[in-house]
């Protein structure tokens, strides 16, 4: 299923953001669809937004640390204008995996991070801007390590140190796509 | 003699009752009357806790004024108390009004899309209660609730949770939110009263349950100061209160009734409070008022009253 959605999508050239489309082996949720919309155009403040697929080839993807085997990597445009770049992602909380995105200038430095569903209720406090700040401006020749040069957040151990491995592949991925020219 | 005996005490234990229930009022009243007077003001706000993982939360509110509330109206079963700000170049805007009705039947429920709900209370759900009846700057309807006044342990509260529309200082800014349930305590205290909120942000829509977006509290200090210190705020209300006793009586027409209230946004791109500013200065009367008000009722619903 996801397949068949994966090859529609790098068909249509660019997508509506309110468009379905598969994530993660399955249906991404109107639920997710929405925060995604409403980060975008809150973020970038603009109404008329458009995704663009970018499709990374197998043999790329397997070089890489995070994940491109499906619609996880976007172009964002306004009207004509790429105005940047979407990344979405899950990753681990204590027992279960939540969904976050970064999103990037068009010069792949992180503009903001969000994180959309976290599905329990223990270490929340990884959604607060007030932590996920730090992220915004890094690029991929950026280290991060957590406790480090990113800050700690007690009793949310295992999510924001996830979040913040999650965040550094992103990074470290972007920056291999780079090399072998998947991406511009 | 033994039935005799028995007739005293229930004489006197119906006595003593009356006596306590007649005290207790007079305790009520008394802390309603508390709330007059010329205070220095302290609004505090803060968003606390949203269900949503990427809710980002507003910046605090916070801000401060002297306000002056003088008591309008006083009867056996009603008080009225109009509140007058002094902002900084000591100029007098006419702010919130609280009526206050004991064992009172009739209220209004904010529903949205600028729509109250006019309701009847069962006489017995409302025993001992006072309802307070809060009023806009326009003296149009924003909430209200009816709940037991306590006085225990050294301290005078009334709490009521009642549905209104959104707050001033968020109307012009927000458009994520429709409805605030506002958690009202208000306190009588040594140093004056305190009006501690607990609201939640919801978001309605029609046959659905409401969506709780963020919670927030609201902590608004009222410190006495001497009554001097309003004086323009008094001499403002001399001088004005004969019209706005008048937009008051209009407006007793249109909430003497039951079922709905959807009033207009705007008439000629101008919100009520707008229109009022030239009939106060042209002391209309009242016919002039009320047909002011007619033409804000509508039967057509009312959308995007959020973001006013």
């Amino acid at each position: 299923m996801w397949k068949e959605n994966s090859t529609i999508l790098a068909i249509a050239a660019l997508l509506s953001i309110g468009l379905s489309f598969s994530f993660s082996g399955g249906e991404i949720s109107l639920r997710l669809q929405k925060k995604i919309d409403a980060a975008i155009r809150s973020t970038y403040e603009v109404d008329n937004v458009k995704l663009k697929s970018i499709t990374v080839p197998l043999d790329v993807n397997s070089a890489t640390p995070a994940d491109f085997t499906d619609n996880r990597l976007f172009e964002i445009h306004s009207g004509s204008n790429l105005i940047g770049y979407l990344y979405v992602g899950e990753a681990a909380s204590m027992k279960r995996k939540f969904d976050y995105i970064l999103m990037f200038h068009t010069d792949f430095t992180i503009k903001k991070s969000k994180v959309l569903i976290y599905r329990e209720e223990h270490g929340k406090q990884i959604g607060s801007q007030r932590w996920l700040k730090q992220f915004i401006g890094l690029s991929f020749g950026d280290v991060l390590t957590y406790g480090d040069n990113i800050d700690a957040i007690s009793g949310a151990t295992i999510s924001a140190s996830n979040m913040t491995k999650a965040v550094g592949d992103v990074l470290k991925s972007i920056q291999i796509l780079k090399e072998k020219e998947a991406i511009k | 003699m033994r039935k005799l005996t028995f007739l005293g005490m229930l004489s006197m234990a119906v006595s003593v009752f009356g006596q306590s229930e007649k005290n207790k009022k007079q305790q009520d009243i008394d802390a309603i009357k508390g709330m007059c007077g010329c205070y220095e003001v302290t609004f505090k706000y803060t968003e606390t806790f949203a269900p949503e993982i990427d809710y980002e939360k507003h910046l605090d509110y916070t801000s401060g004024a002297l306000e002056w509330a003088e008591l309008i109206e006083e009867k056996d079963n009603k008080l009225s108390i109009q509140h007058l700000l002094l902002v900084n170049d000591n100029r007098v805007i006419k702010h919130w009004r609280q009526d206050w009705e004991y064992e009172n039947q009739n209220v209004f429920y904010y529903d949205k899309d600028n729509t109250w709900k006019f309701k009847t209370l069962a006489k017995e759900r409302v025993k001992g209660q006072w309802t307070q009846k809060v009023f806009q700057v326009d003296d149009s309807p924003r909430y209200s609730g009816s709940s037991t006044w306590i006085h225990a342990d050294g301290k005078h509260y009334w709490e009521n949770k009642t549905a209104s529309p959104l707050p001033r200082r968020e109307y012009t800014k927000r458009t994520d939110y429709n409805v605030m349930l506002r958690g009202n305590r208000q306190e009588i205290t040594n140093y004056g009263w305190l009006h501690e909120q607990d609201n939640d942000k919801l978001i309605r829509e029609d046959n659905q349950e409401d969506i709780l977006l963020v919670q927030e509290k609201g902590y608004n200090v009222y410190t006495k100061v001497a009554d001097e210190k309003c004086q323009r705020a008094k001499d403002w209300w001399a001088s004005n209160n004969k019209f706005w006793g008048k937009v008051r009586n209009s407006w007793d027409e249109v909430y003497n009734r039951t079922g709905e209230l959807t009033l207009r946004k705007t008439i000629d791109e101008e919100p009520l409070f707008m229109h009022f500013y030239k009939l106060e200065k042209e002391n209309a009367k009242l016919g002039k008022i009320s047909s002011l008000l007619q033409k804000f009722i509508t039967d057509k619903s009312v959308t995007n009253v959020e973001g006013k």
